[in-house]
Parts: C-alpha cells; sequence; structure tokens
C-alpha cells in the first residue's frame, strides 16, 4: 500500500517542525495519501474489504507514530523560550560597589609605569626630618622649606611627611642600584582648608637611578606619562624649574584643554597648566644617600594626585574626597 | 616679583613682544605668576621667582637674565664713587653678632635740603611695582633695593645719638614697637639694632623701629645696607609673621659683596635728589661670603642633559649669564660665578644654566633603554589590592577618609597628638577606621540609600614606648542588610573570618572586636600586618556532586548557655558539617530555660542520618545538659 520505510526515511531527514507538518497533511491529511486509500476502498473487492481496512488503519497508525515521535523529538530539541524585547521592560536601579577614585587612578597610573618596568614602593606616613628634608637637600632653616607648612609631631625630628618625596631618600638609602619607582601616597600639609586646598593629599612620586640616565629619558617618560593621562594629542611644555632636590630642575606643564593656550580663569591666564615638578636627582642629594654622583644619575619627578583624581571624575571639592562625602550614584 | 616694564627696559633693551618675553621667561626659570596688569601707565608683570634665585628679587637680576636669552647686554646704572672717610665720633658700627651679621655698613649723610620731592620717574616706578611712596629718603632706600636686590635701611640721626649702632642678639622679653605700631616681644633668637644707650631701634633684616625712622624733616640721616644669616631672618619672619619686602630677600641668600654697590646707589641718588653731603662711612665686616671658581667638565652637559652642546656654544650662554671663564682645560671650564648667583655651588648647577639658556624644549626625548630593574614592589601594597578586590566583590564600596581627627575619637592612652594642628577637629591621627566610615555610611543614608555596605583600607596609628607606629587596617561597615543587630554581626563576623582566611591567611583571634554603632548598623576592623606565607592548603572546588543531609534538631537548655557555644563544639565534633544555624526562643519555654532549634546541614555522610542524630543528642545532652525534644 504505501511504503513506510521511504517515509520512516523522509522524516529523519526533517529538521524543523513545518516541514514535518506538511509531510502530515500530506500523509494524513484529509487529501493525503491515506485518506486517498480510503477513498479507493470502494474499488476493493467485498470480501477484501475487511482486510484493506485493517491493513490501512495499521498504516496509518504506523505513520502518525513517527510523526508524533518526530514531532516529540523536534519540539524538545527546539528552544521553546518565550522571547521579550528588553525595550519592553523597565529595568531595575542596580546599586554597584565601588572602589574609590583615588584607588582607581592609582591603577589607572600603575598600568603605564609598570609597562615600563617601574616597581610600586611605600614608605611611612610619620617622617623624620631627615628623609623628609635633610636628604633631599632641604636643610634647616633653607628658604625652600615651605613657611609653616609642615604638621609636626615632635618638632624637629618627627613628622608627618609632606611629599612623597622622602620615600626616595629611603629607597636610594636602602635598596641596591639601579631603581625605578613610583610611590603613591598620602602627605600632610598645614595648610588652610578651601575648596583647592585640603591638609591631607595624595601625591605620586617617580624616581630613577641608574648609570647614564639623563634629562632626554625624563623628557620622554613625562611626555609619555602626559599623553598616557591626558591623551595623545595633549600639547606639553618642558621648561627650567627649581626644586631643592633636583639639579638641573624641570617642570612639564600641559596645555590648558579649555581655553586652548589662550589663557582663562582655570589656568591663571598662563595657557598651561603645571602638571609634574621633575629634574635630574640633585647630586647632594645622592651623596646624603650613599650613591656616587659621578657613577650615577637619575630623574625624580612627582605631581598632585587629587586633581587628577577631581578631573577624572568630575569632583568639583577638593575637601569631599577624603571626607566620606562621596557617594556614588549608581 | 612684579616686574614693571618700563623699569626693566632701563636696564635691558627688550625688541621683542610681550608674549614672546613672558614665554622667554617661563622657559628659563620664571613663570608667570598672575596675568601682567597696567598700572601707573605702564604694563607690570608678575613672575614666580623661585626660592634659589634672590638674585632676581631684583629688576637688574631679571634685566640680566632677559639680556642672557635675547643676546643683548644689560645697561648697569652709573654709580659715582665716594669717599670712605671713617670718622667714629660721627657714625662707628659695632657686630656684637659676627655669627649672624655677616656685614653692616652704613653712611652718614647731613645737610638734606629740607622739602624735596621724590622726582616723577622715580614714582611711577614704585608706584607701578606696588610700593606706596612716602617720602625722598625712604623711597630711594625702597628704590634701590627693588632695583638691586639689596635691602636697606635709613635711621634719622636723632635716633642714633653720638652715630652708635650696634647689633645683637635681643634679650628674652624685650620689646620693640616696629612701623606700623606692631609691638614684638623679642627673643634671644632675634637678631636687633639698638643705639649706644642699648634701645632697640630696628628689627634686623625684616621691618624697621616706629621712631627711629626717617621723619618728614629728617636733614641727617643714616643709611644702612648688610647682610644676615638668612636662617636667623627667616626664623624670625616666621615667629613674629613679619613679611616685608626686606625679609623676603634677607631670609634667602644675599652675598655680601651686594652691600657695596648698593649703599653707594643709595648715596649717589640721595645726593642728586635731596643734596647734602656724606660725612662718614663705616662697616663691620665679619665674615665675606664665598666666591665659587667652579670645574665644569663639558662632558656633564651630555650625561646629565642628554644633549651635544659644543664648548664654544657653553663658553657663550656662560658668559652671556655673565658668568666668566676664568681658563679652559682640554675637556673642562673653570667657570667664575658672578656674586649674586649664590644658587650656583656645583658643576650641576652650571649645567642648568648651559640648558636653560639653550632650551629645555631643545632637548631630544628618549626613553632609556635600559632593563627593568628588580621588581621590589610593595607586597603589602599588593596584598591590600587584593583585599580591595575581595571586598568589592562582596559589594562593598571603598571610602578613603583623612587620618587627622579630634581628641574625643581617639583613644588616648595610645593616641599621637599633633604639636602644631591648625585647629582642635584635626588634632591627632586616628586611632581607628570608626570615626570615617560612621560618618560615611550616614551621609550615605541621606542619599536614599537604604543598605550601605562600606570599607576602608588605611592607616591607623599609635603610640609604642617612644616608637609611632603606622598599622595598615581594613575597616568593615554594614548597615541594614540583615533583619537584626545578631544577624548583623553574623554576617560581619563572616566577612571577617573570610577575608582573615582566604586573602590574608591568618586566623582571626576570638577577641576581634564587632562594634555595636546603632541597631541597624556593626563595624569590625582588622589589622594587616603580615603577609602570607604561601597560599594554604584550601578545598576551593567541590570534585563531585556531593550529598547533603539536613537535621533539625530542637532542644531545650539552661537559658544562660550561649547557642554560639553549642554551635562551635558541633563544629569541632563533626568533620562532616556542611553549615550550621540556629534559633532561639525564650518566650515559650519554661522557666529558666529556652528552646534552640538547630538546623544542620551536613556533607556526605558516612553513618544514617539517625545515627548522626544521635550522636549529636548525646553530645548535646553530655556537653550541655540539653534535652533534645
Amino acid at each position: 500500500m504505501l511504503d513506510i520505510n521511504e517515509l520512516k526515511k523522509a522524516v529523519e531527514e526533517i529538521g524543523n517542525l513545518e516541514t514535518l507538518e506538511k509531510l502530515e497533511i500530506e500523509y494524513l491529511g484529509r487529501n493525503g495519501k491515506v485518506n486517498d486509500l480510503a477513498s479507493k476502498i470502494k474499488d476493493i473487492d467485498p470480501k477484501d474489504r475487511k482486510e484493506y481496512g485493517q491493513n490501512l488503519n495499521k498504516i496509518k497508525k504506523e505513520i502518525e507514530e513517527i510523526i508524533q515521535t518526530k514531532k516529540t523529538s523536534l519540539e524538545s530539541s527546539q528552544s521553546t523560550t518565550k522571547y521579550i524585547n528588553i525595550g519592553d521592560v523597565l529595568p531595575k536601579k542596580i546599586s554597584s560597589p565601588h572602589l574609590h577614585p583615588t584607588t582607581i587612578t592609582i591603577r589607572e597610573i600603575r598600568k603605564y609605569f609598570e609597562y615600563l618596568g617601574y616597581s610600586i614602593y611605600e614608605g611611612p606616613e610619620i617622617e623624620t626630618d631627615e628623609y623628609n628634608f635633610n636628604k633631599l637637600n632641604l636643610p634647616k632653616d633653607h628658604p625652600a622649606r615651605d613657611l609653616q607648612d609642615t604638621l609636626y609631631i615632635s618638632e624637629p625630628e618627627y613628622l608627618l611627611r609632606t611629599h612623597t618625596s622622602s620615600v626616595e631618600t629611603r629607597c636610594m638609602t636602602q635598596e641596591k642600584l639601579p631603581i625605578r619607582i613610583i610611590v603613591p601616597g598620602k602627605c600632610y600639609r598645614n595648610e588652610s582648608v578651601n575648596a583647592s586646598n585640603n591638609a591631607i593629599f595624595y601625591q605620586l612620586e617617580g624616581l630613577v637611578i641608574d648609570k647614564g640616565i639623563n634629562m632626554g629619558h625624563l623628557r620622554a617618560t613625562l611626555e609619555g606619562f602626559a599623553k598616557f593621562l591626558y591623551g595623545e594629542d595633549i600639547k606639553t611644555r618642558f621648561r627650567c624649574k627649581y626644586y631643592p632636590q633636583v639639579e638641573p630642575g624641570a617642570g612639564m606643564d600641559i596645555e590648558c584643554t579649555l581655553c586652548k593656550g589662550k589663557g582663562c580663569a582655570v589656568c591663571k591666564y598662563r595657557g598651561f597648566i603645571e602638571a609634574l615638578g621633575a629634574g635630574m636627582v640633585h647630586p647632594q642629594a645622592l651623596r646624603n644617600c650613599g650613591i656616587d654622583p659621578a657613577l650615577y644619575s637619575g630623574f625624580a619627578f612627582g605631581m598632585g594626585l587629587d586633581r587628577l583624581v577631581m578631573m577624572k571624575f568630575g569632583i568639583k571639592d577638593i575637601r569631599k574626597l577624603y571626607s566620606g562625602e562621596l557617594v556614588w550614584k549608581e | 616679583m612684579k616686574v614693571p616694564l618700563n623699569w626693566l627696559k632701563d636696564y635691558v633693551d627688550i625688541d621683542i613682544s610681550q608674549e614672546e618675553l613672558v614665554a622667554h621667561l617661563t622657559a628659563i626659570g620664571h613663570m608667570q605668576d598672575k596675568r601682567p596688569e597696567s598700572v601707573s601707565g605702564d604694563t607690570v608683570l608678575d613672575l614666580e621667582v623661585r626660592q634659589n634665585r634672590s638674585d632676581c628679587l631684583s629688576i637688574l637680576g631679571i634685566a640680566k637674565e632677559v639680556a642672557a636669552v635675547t643676546g643683548k647686554k644689560v645697561k648697569k646704572p652709573v654709580i659715582k664713587e665716594i669717599q670712605k672717610n671713617q670718622d667714629e665720633k660721627e657714625l662707628k658700627i659695632l657686630n656684637e653678632s659676627p655669627e649672624n651679621c655677616f656685614r653692616f655698613s652704613a653712611y652718614k649723610i647731613v645737610g638734606l635740603k629740607a622739602d624735596t620731592q621724590t622726582p616723577e620717574w622715580m614714582k611711577k616706578k614704585l608706584e607701578a611695582y606696588g610700593m606706596k611712596t612716602i617720602s625722598p629718603v625712604v623711597d630711594i632706600t625702597n628704590f634701590v633695593m627693588i632695583e638691586t636686590g639689596e635691602p636697606m635701611h635709613a635711621f634719622d640721626c636723632n635716633s642714633v645719638p653720638s652715630g652708635i649702632i650696634k647689633i645683637r642678639q635681643a634679650k628674652k622679653g624685650e620689646q620693640l614697637i616696629v612701623l606700623g605700631d606692631k609691638k614684638i616681644t623679642l627673643t634671644e633668637d632675634d637678631l636687633i639694632v639698638v643705639d649706644k644707650n642699648d634701645t632697640p631701634i630696628s628689627f634686623s633684616g625684616l621691618i624697621g623701629g616706629a621712631t627711629s625712622g626717617i621723619k618728614e624733616n629728617s636733614t641727617e640721616i643714616i643709611i644702612e645696607a648688610a647682610t644676615y644669616n638668612q636662617a636667623v631672618i627667616r626664623r624670625s619672619s616666621i615667629r613674629h609673621s613679619i613679611r616685608t619686602e626686606a625679609s623676603t630677600r634677607h631670609e634667602k641668600f644675599l652675598h655680601t659683596e651686594l652691600v657695596g654697590p648698593a649703599l653707594d646707589r643709595a648715596a649717589n641718588l640721595i645726593l642728586e635728589i635731596c643734596g647734602g653731603k656724606v660725612v662718614a662711612y663705616h662697616e663691620n665686616y665679619a665674615k665675606k661670603s664665598d666666591t665659587l671658581t667652579i670645574t665644569l667638565p663639558l662632558t656633564e652637559i651630555k650625561r646629565l642633559g642628554g644633549v651635544e652642546i659644543n664648548r664654544a656654544t657653553a663658553k657663550k650662554y656662560l658668559s652671556d649669564l655673565d658668568f666668566a671663564i676664568k681658563s679652559e682645560g682640554s675637556d673642562s671650564l673653570e667657570v667664575a660665578v658672578p656674586f649674586e648667583r649664590t644658587d650656583i655651588l656645583e658643576s650641576a648647577d652650571l649645567v642648568e644654566e648651559v640648558l636653560r639658556i639653550y632650551g629645555y624644549e631643545n632637548i631630544e626625548s628618549n626613553l632609556p633603554e635600559f632593563a627593568p630593574p628588580k621588581n621590589i614592589t610593595s607586597k603589602y601594597f599588593l596584598l591590600e589590592e587584593d583585599v580591595r578586590d575581595h571586598m568589592l566583590s562582596l559589594g562593598f564600596t571603598e571610602i578613603i577618609t583623612e587620618p587627622l581627627t579630634s581628641e574625643s575619637q581617639v583613644n588616648k592612652d595610645v593616641a599621637i597628638p599633633l604639636q602644631n594642628a591648625l585647629n582642635a577637629d584635626k588634632s591627632y591621627l586616628r586611632t581607628s577606621l570608626l570615626g570615617g566610615l560612621s560618618y560615611a555610611y550616614k551621609h550615605a543614608v541621606k542619599h536614599q540609600k537604604e543598605k550601605v555596605n562600606l570599607f576602608e583600607l588605611g592607616k591607623i596609628y599609635k603610640k609604642n614606648n617612644n616608637k609611632y607606629e603606622e598599622i595598615r587596617t581594613l575597616g568593615i561597615l554594614i548597615h541594614k542588610n540583615e533583619k537584626s543587630v545578631d544577624k548583623l554581626g553574623r554576617k560581619v563576623a563572616g566577612i571577617v573570618k573570610d577575608i582573615s582566611e582566604n586573602v590574608l591567611h591568618k586566623k582571626i583571634t576570638d577577641d576581634c572586636k564587632i562594634s555595636v554603632v546603632d541597631e541597624d548598623t556593626v563595624f569590625c576592623e582588622i589589622e594587616i600586618n603580615s603577609l602570607p606565607n604561601k597560599k594554604n592548603e584550601s578545598n576551593d572546588f567541590f570534585e563531585t556532586i556531593p550529598h547533603f543531609t539536613s537535621i533539625d534538631i530542637s532542644l531545650s537548655v539552661h537559658e544562660k548557655v550561649n547557642p554560639v557555644e553549642i554551635a562551635k563544639s558541633i563544629i569541632s565534633l563533626r568533620n562532616d558539617l556542611y553549615d550550621i544555624s540556629y534559633e532561639e526562643n525564650t518566650k515559650l519555654a519554661p522557666q529558666g530555660q529556652k528552646y534552640l532549634l538547630l538546623k544542620l546541614v551536613l556533607e556526605d555522610i558516612k553513618e544514617t542520618k539517625d545515627e548522626v542524630l544521635k550522636n549529636i543528642s548525646a553530645h548535646l545532652t553530655e556537653k550541655f545538659a540539653a534535652t533534645v525534644r
């Protein structure tokens, strides 16, 4: 009557419910093959009709079973997941935890310097006059010691470090040469507090000591850093600037992004903003740390981190940075 | 330093634009401070002069800088020679502090015309600089100070009986009324000028006395210029909060040889403008400042600067800056430092001179090609970063707060006070992280934050015998994450245990304190004072799917029994315990008793559930006299 094997083969090949449905209609539909055969029963000899009918039923059941099995198999393997468009759902307000902006900024900076082979070094916040000033070529009563700026625990010996440069002298005194480090950390000054100054602030220090280090190396390092922080197009200016712990001394300024160098209130009409203080480590500082300046040279640089953090995160009042009053929106 | 351009142009020709001039000065080390202003018909630049350049606190000093960088010559004012006849009956200088007053020189000038006026040209310059004009002699001393960088002072002879001037250390408690009618109580560290009766008439290096200075009708005067130990002047200036044009210069390193030309210049101007004649000169020259000749090995320019500058160019730059080349070696120059350049002490200073005229912008950028040295990154720094990441993953936001706090917030037994705090709120170093976290969560709550999870990783500071300690500490605060303070306490304890064991790899001690800040808030802090040796053996993963068995045990026990002890004893008893919690019920139990519901989850038990239940019940009965229900 009907070749079941052919049907079985055809069903096996089928990969989707639509095609199976078509086959189902082809065989079991109103005008399908089975009904067609059924209608032909009037052409069969009456004494053979019972057998014909029984055979046809058997075939019909077999076909139904084959198709049903395949249907079940296809339905379970096809995902019958309901879909909804995200546009039709009102997203829940998610509150995620955050690291402090200064932590995030330090991690960013680490990436640049670790790429250049720098280690991350640390030093104490409670410092001695020796490491914070003397070894840095800043003896007592020197005019470059900022007036009234140091917070003392026990004058003159114990104080809270006024800059991360104190860690430079510790490193130079304690570690083997060559040296290549950056030092992020808290510093303290006895300054009156306002929207742009705080008694506590973060600084970042850098120090490289080796044989043959020169100002060309310093300039390249600072320019690369400025580009990393402010983008490839940032304009920088490298100029002479005095700091007691370096000679020659230098400063790197970045062009004011607001006025593009023309001068405005933000850059104090200079067109440039001071970004980094730097220079070649002063030979006296090297001697103070037991390093022979005739054999070794090095550069150092420092910057305040807070202005950078505030700029990156849109914080306008420096007092908010470390008062516990920064609340993330999400 | 204010630089009126018309005044500057008296000493150097300027044919470049103002912008170019400012750009040059900035490049060689004197950055524009505030923007140029128009004052008294002149344009006045405002330059930042750094603390090493005492010579640039003078118009002549700036003129020299401009000359060097623009290739011009300085036009020095003409100074006629003054007869230096000494007559100790007219003028006598007695220096009782030669270790602090290195030089003190003076002229006595008499017969000044009454009713003289400061000439217009001088008035304009002083006003452009921002100096009030007072009277000719005073204006002249100010003019010469700003022109040369050497401060000077003038006395009315009536205040200097017998022309005797003595310089000495003040006595403790001695008093002096200075200009502006300010009364100063002096200390032994202060240096003063006194008359023959030992009465103070001026505060050396800082400010003149109120009554001893020039009056409107002074016809007999003594003008003086001196060089002091800058350390003393600086200390006195800070001690008494006196900052003047004079003290700003005297607190820096001034050379003793500045005195002579400045004093002669002032005398010249006085004679020219006020008439009169010089009747006496006297000085005490206790200690002459060093005048250096420094060897500059030419290789230093390449070694430090990274640039090739040939001998001829280096010589030109240096002589443009008024450094005389005394002699030349095969590879070096012998350079004589002009006396006012007290900032030039060794060859590195000369390298800077050459480089800044060469132009730092001309130094080529080249990254060092050296292999990185040994990694000495602080292991504590890395450990702290791991702690931060872990706390973040537990849903905690980081805060950083100021370590300075008030007395009421610290543990007085160990707190470190500051000697010179600006105010009482920031007079101690914190002994706990609680203060900052407590403030922060209260602030966060105002922003509609229901639950607040905060941490701070910072230092606390303690005095230990005579040592000052900085202790890295992790502070954790949880607000309203759980329904009860007990549950909050359990949570923070769990977190502390997790951090200690899994990140710091050390066990917490039982006496680690949990602070109950309020009914919704708990706080705990742990010190990070050791580095993990190596990662402990940890069972981080299930190898196969475990079979968990849950057992609930109801028991009644004496009301004073601590359920935590019961839980801990079961933890010690069974090594197949996955988790345990309990609920307490005191209300329904009979008098003196309480009901406990222990909920245990065991992992892969080897016995039957009944056998386990029997084992634990027997233990509870024995150890805690518990009745299992």
